[in-house]
C-alpha cells in the first residue's frame, strides 16, 4: 500500500465511531474481570490455600491451569461480542 | 471466498506434514530398534527438521513488499494463531519453564500467568486497532499516532531504538539456546551448533520474509507440541493411570507432600543435610580468615601437586591437582565472592525440601509478603511486556481482516495454554517419578539417563549425584538438577525409546528457531521500513526496500550470531528484564494512542523516555550484574521486575506532558476514530 493512498483512506474515513461506546464498554468489563480474578488470586493465595480438590490446593490449581484457561474464555467472549456489536452496526446502517 | 479455499487448502497441506512427520517419527523408531546408534538419531533429527523449515523458506519466497513484510495480510484467523504460539514460545518456554516449577514450585507459575495473561490486554487493547491501522510495523503506528507539526519522525525513530533493543537482547538469547540445543544432542561445537541453526533461519526469513516465516512457524507448532505432548502423556499413563496428564497429575499431589514430609525427618536425609552445614560452615570459617586462609589454599594446591608429580600418581590425578590450581580464586577479593557463593549454594542444600505447593512459602510473614508482592509484580511486568512485544504485535498485521485479528488472538492463547497447562503437570510428574524411583536407588545401578547427561557438560552438569554420606544409596538431598534437565531427559525417565529424546531436541530446536525467526524480521523491518523508507529515502523502490530490508536481516542475524557466540551471561540474564523494557517503553504509548484521544506527540515523548530511563535505572541500581546493589530495591521489589516502576512512570509522564502542551490536530483525531472503529 502506498503512503498517499492510505492517508487518503484515513482522512475519508467517517468521523464518528459508532461502534466505540459498545467496544469501549465491553472492554472495560473484561478488563475488570481479568484484573480481579488475576490478581485477587494471588493477592489471597495464602489464604485459599487450605481448600482442596482433586490433590489440588485452589490457588496452586488456578496458577497452573484456571487462570489461563479464563483468558481464553475471555478472548472467546470478547470475539463473539465483537461480532454481536459490528453487526448490530450494519443492521442500523 | 478466495479466503476460504486458501484456508481449506492450507488445512490439507497441514494435516499431510503432520502425517509425514509421524512416519518419520515412526521410521526413526524402527532404525533405533535395528541398532542405528543414538548419534545418528540425533542428527537425522536435526537435518530433516531443519532441511524442512528451510524448504518451507524456499518455497514461500518472495520479494513483493507486502508478502515480505506481512505476508500478503491474507493469513487465516486460526493459522496465524499457530503461527504467534511457535512466534512466542521460546527455547525458555520449551526448555525451562518445567524446571524452573519443578525447582521453586509455586514461585515458577508466575511465568505460566503472565505469559497466557499478557493475551487479554493484546486482545482488548491493541491488536484489532493495529490492524485496523493496517501499516508494517510498531514505530510506524506510534509514528503515525503521534505525529506534530514536523512530521512523525521524532517518535518513530525512539520506538525503533526501543524495537531494536528489545528484539535483539531476546534473540541473542534464542541463538544461544539453538547452540545448546544442538551442541547438547549431536555433540557439535557450540559455535558450529549456532551457524548451522543460523542457516535454517536465514534460507527461511531471507528469502520469504513474513510470508515463509509465518508457513514455517505453523510447521514449528505442531512440532512444539507433539514434542511436549508424547513423553509427559506417556509418564502421566505410568504414574496415574490416566493419559491426559492436564487432569491426572493433580491425584500425585498428596503423595508428593506426604514423601516430602518422610524426607524431612528422614535420618540418612539429615545426615546429608548436616555434611553440607559443616560444608558451609567451613567456607564461613575460610573467609572470616581472608587474606590468611587465601594464601593458605593457595599453597596447599601448589604442594599438592607437586606432591603428586614427585610421588607415583597417576596421570589423571596430577591432572585434576593442576586444573584446581588453575581454577584457584587470583585474589582475595575473589576469593571471598566465589566462597560466599559456595557457602549459599551448600546451605540451600543443607535446608529440608519445602513444600513447593503452597504459595509464598517463608520463614515470617515479612518475607512471605515480599514474596507475594515479586510474584504480583513479575506476573505485571510479563502481562504489559507481552502486550508490548513488537515481534508479537506485528504477527496482528498479517490477517485479513480486523475480525479475524480478534479471533487469532484467541486461537494464539489457546495454542499456547495447550502447551503452558501441560508445563506443570511435567514438572510434577517428573518429580513424582524422582521422589519414587530414583531415590532410594543403590549406586551401583544409576539409570542411564542420570550417568549420559552428567556427562554432557562437564563445567556445568545438567545432573550431579554423589554419594555424599558414603551409605550407597541415592538420598534427595543428594541430588543436584539443573532445571533444563526436567524437559530434556524427560522420555528417558518416562521409559522411552531415545527417539522420543530426539524429539525433545527437534522441540526444543522449533522453539528457539521460530523465536528468532520472529524477532530477527522485526529488527529487520523495523529498520528497513522506519529507518531507511520513511527517513533516509522516501523515493526508494518497493524492490529497493525488500533488498535492503533482507541485507539488513543478513547483517543483524550475524551480529546477533556473533554476540551469542561469545556466551555472555549478562545479556541471558537480561532476557526476562527485555518484558520490563518493553512494557516501561512500548506499553504506554501505545494503548494511551488508542485510548485517549488527548495524547499527543510530546506526550510519547516523554512516556517513552521517562519509561524507558525509570526501567533501566532502576536494574542498574539494583541488580548486581551491573554494578548495583539488592540493598536499593525499592519496596523489595527484584530487577527483572522494573516494569512495576517503568510502566506507570511512563503514563504519568505521558499524560501530563500531553496535558500541558497544546492537543492533537484533526487529522490525528481522525485517525483515532479510524482505528477505533472495526471494518
Amino acid at each position: 500500500m502506498d503512503n498517499s493512498a492510505d492517508r487518503e483512506a484515513i482522512a475519508q474515513a467517517p468521523a464518528r465511531s459508532p461502534c466505540w461506546p459498545s467496544t469501549r464498554r465491553l472492554s472495560v468489563w473484561l478488563l475488570a474481570s481479568w484484573l480481579a480474578l488475576t490478581f485477587g488470586t494471588l493477592f489471597f493465595a495464602r489464604e485459599l490455600s487450605g481448600i482442596y480438590f482433586f490433590g489440588w490446593s485452589l490457588p496452586f490449581y488456578m496458577a497452573a491451569q484456571g487462570l489461563s484457561l479464563f483468558y481464553v474464555l475471555i478472548l472467546a467472549v470478547y470475539s463473539l461480542a465483537m461480532r454481536r456489536i459490528e453487526n448490530s452496526r450494519k443492521g442500523k446502517a | 471466498m478466495a479466503q476460504k479455499s486458501f484456508t481449506r487448502r492450507l488445512t490439507i497441506y497441514y494435516f499431510w506434514y503432520t502425517m509425514l512427520f509421524i512416519i518419520f517419527l515412526i521410521s526413526l523408531a524402527v532404525l533405533e530398534k535395528e541398532g542405528v546408534p543414538r548419534i545418528w538419531i540425533g542428527y537425522l533429527f536435526m537435518f530433516a527438521t531443519i532441511v524442512t523449515y528451510a524448504g518451507i523458506g524456499v518455497m514461500s519466497r518472495t520479494s513483493d513488499i507486502s508478502e515480505y513484510y506481512v505476508a500478503g495480510r491474507r493469513v487465516p484467523a486460526v493459522f496465524n494463531g499457530m503461527a504467534t504460539a511457535a512466534d512466542w514460545m521460546s527455547a525458555a518456554s520449551f526448555l525451562s519453564l518445567a524446571g524452573g516449577i519443578y525447582l521453586t514450585g509455586f514461585d515458577g507459575l508466575a511465568y505460566i500467568i503472565g505469559w497466557t495473561g499478557g493475551f487479554c490486554l493484546v486482545a482488548l487493547l491493541i491488536a484489532p486497532y493495529l490492524r485496523k491501522f493496517g501499516q508494517y510495523s510498531i514505530p510506524d503506528f506510534l509514528g503515525t499516532r503521534y505525529a506534530g507539526k514536523h512530521g512523525s519522525n521524532a517518535v518513530r525513530v525512539l520506538a525503533v531504538i526501543a524495537t531494536v533493543i528489545i528484539s535483539f537482547t531476546y534473540v541473542v538469547a534464542q541463538i544461544y539456546g539453538v547452540g545448546l540445543i544442538t551442541s547438547r544432542f549431536t555433540g557439535v561445537d557450540f559455535s558450529v551448533g549456532i551457524f548451522l541453526g543460523l542457516a535454517s533461519i536465514l534460507v527461511c526469513s531471507f528469502l520469504g520474509g513474513m510470508r515463509a516465516v509465518t508457513w514455517t512457524q505453523v510447521a514449528q507448532y505442531i512440532i512444539i507440541i507433539v514434542a511436549y505432548m508424547i513423553p509427559v502423556t506417556w509418564l502421566s499413563a505410568k504414574h496415574t493411570h490416566l493419559p491426559i496428564p492436564q487432569l491426572a497429575y493433580g491425584t500425585t499431589l498428596p503423595a508428593l507432600n506426604a514423601k516430602e514430609k518422610i524426607f524431612a525427618n528422614d535420618p540418612k536425609e539429615q545426615q546429608v543435610r548436616a555434611i553440607f552445614e559443616q560444608r558451609a560452615d567451613a567456607y564461613l570459617d575460610k573467609i572470616q580468615h581472608l587474606p590468611r586462609s587465601w594464601e593458605e589454599g593457595r599453597y596447599e594446591a601448589q604442594r599438592k601437586l607437586e606432591d603428586l608429580k614427585s610421588g607415583n600418581a597417576s596421570l589423571i590425578e596430577i591432572k585434576t591437582a593442576g586444573r584446581e590450581l588453575a581454577n584457584y580464586p587470583q585474589t582475595p577479593q575473589e576469593a571471598e565472592t566465589r566462597w560466599n557463593e559456595a557457602r549459599s549454594a551448600n546451605l540451600a542444600r543443607a535446608e529440608p525440601p519445602a513444600s513447593n505447593f503452597l504459595p509464598y512459602a517463608a520463614k515470617n510473614k515479612e518475607d512471605s509478603d515480599i514474596k507475594r508482592n515479586n510474584f504480583m509484580a513479575l506476573v505485571f511486568c510479563l502481562m504489559m511486556g507481552t502486550a508490548a512485544l513488537p515481534h508479537i504485535l506485528i504477527r496482528y498485521y498479517t490477517t485479513p481482516s480486523v475480525r479475524a485479528s480478534r479471533d487469532s488472538v484467541f486461537w494464539s492463547l489457546f495454542f499456547i495454554m495447550l502447551l503452558y497447562v501441560t508445563i506443570p503437570a511435567l514438572a510434577i510428574l517428573v518429580k513424582y517419578d524422582i521422589y519414587t524411583s530414583l531415590v532410594g536407588t543403590d549406586f551401583s545401578k544409576l539409570p542411564s539417563w542420570v550417568t549420559y547427561w552428567s556427562s554432557v557438560d562437564k563445567i556445568n552438569p545438567l545432573v550431579n549425584i554423589t554419594d555424599i554420606n558414603h551409605d550407597g544409596i541415592v538420598q534427595l538431598a543428594e541430588i543436584a538438577l539443573d532445571g533444563d534437565i526436567v524437559v530434556l531427559a524427560t522420555p528417558e525417565i518416562a521409559g522411552l525409546p531415545y527417539v522420543i529424546s530426539g524429539l525433545i531436541a527437534a522441540g526444543g530446536l522449533a522453539a528457539a528457531l521460530s523465536t528468532a525467526d520472529g524477532l530477527l524480521l522485526t529488527i529487520s523491518n523495523s529498520l528497513s521500513h522506519d529507518i531507511y523508507y520513511k527517513i533516509v529515502d522516501p523515493q526508494a523502490s518497493t524492490q529497493k526496500r525488500v533488498t535492503i530490508s533482507k541485507l539488513l536481516l543478513l547483517v543483524v542475524a550475524l551480529i546477533a550470531a556473533y554476540v551469542a557466540s561469545l556466551k555472555p551471561a549478562d545479556i541471558l540474564s537480561l532476557v526476562g528484564a527485555a518484558f520490563s523494557l518493553a512494557a516501561s517503553a512500548l506499553f504506554p504509548a501505545l494503548i494511551l494512542g488508542v485510548f485517549w484521544k488527548r495524547a499527543n506527540q510530546h506526550g510519547a515523548i516523554a512516556g517513552i523516555v521517562t519509561g524507558f530511563a525509570v526501567c533501566v535505572y532502576y536494574m542498574l541500581h539494583t541488580h548486581p550484574l551491573f554494578g548495583g546493589n539488592i540493598a536499593n530495591q525499592w519496596f523489595h521489589i527484584a530487577a527483572i521486575s522494573a516494569g512495576v516502576f517503568g510502566v506507570p512512570a511512563g503514563m504519568l509522564a505521558l499524560v501530563g506532558v500531553s496535558m500541558l502542551t497544546p492537543a492533537t490536530d484533526m487529522h490525528t483525531l481522525d485517525l483515532v476514530d479510524y482505528i477505533r472503529e472495526p471494518d
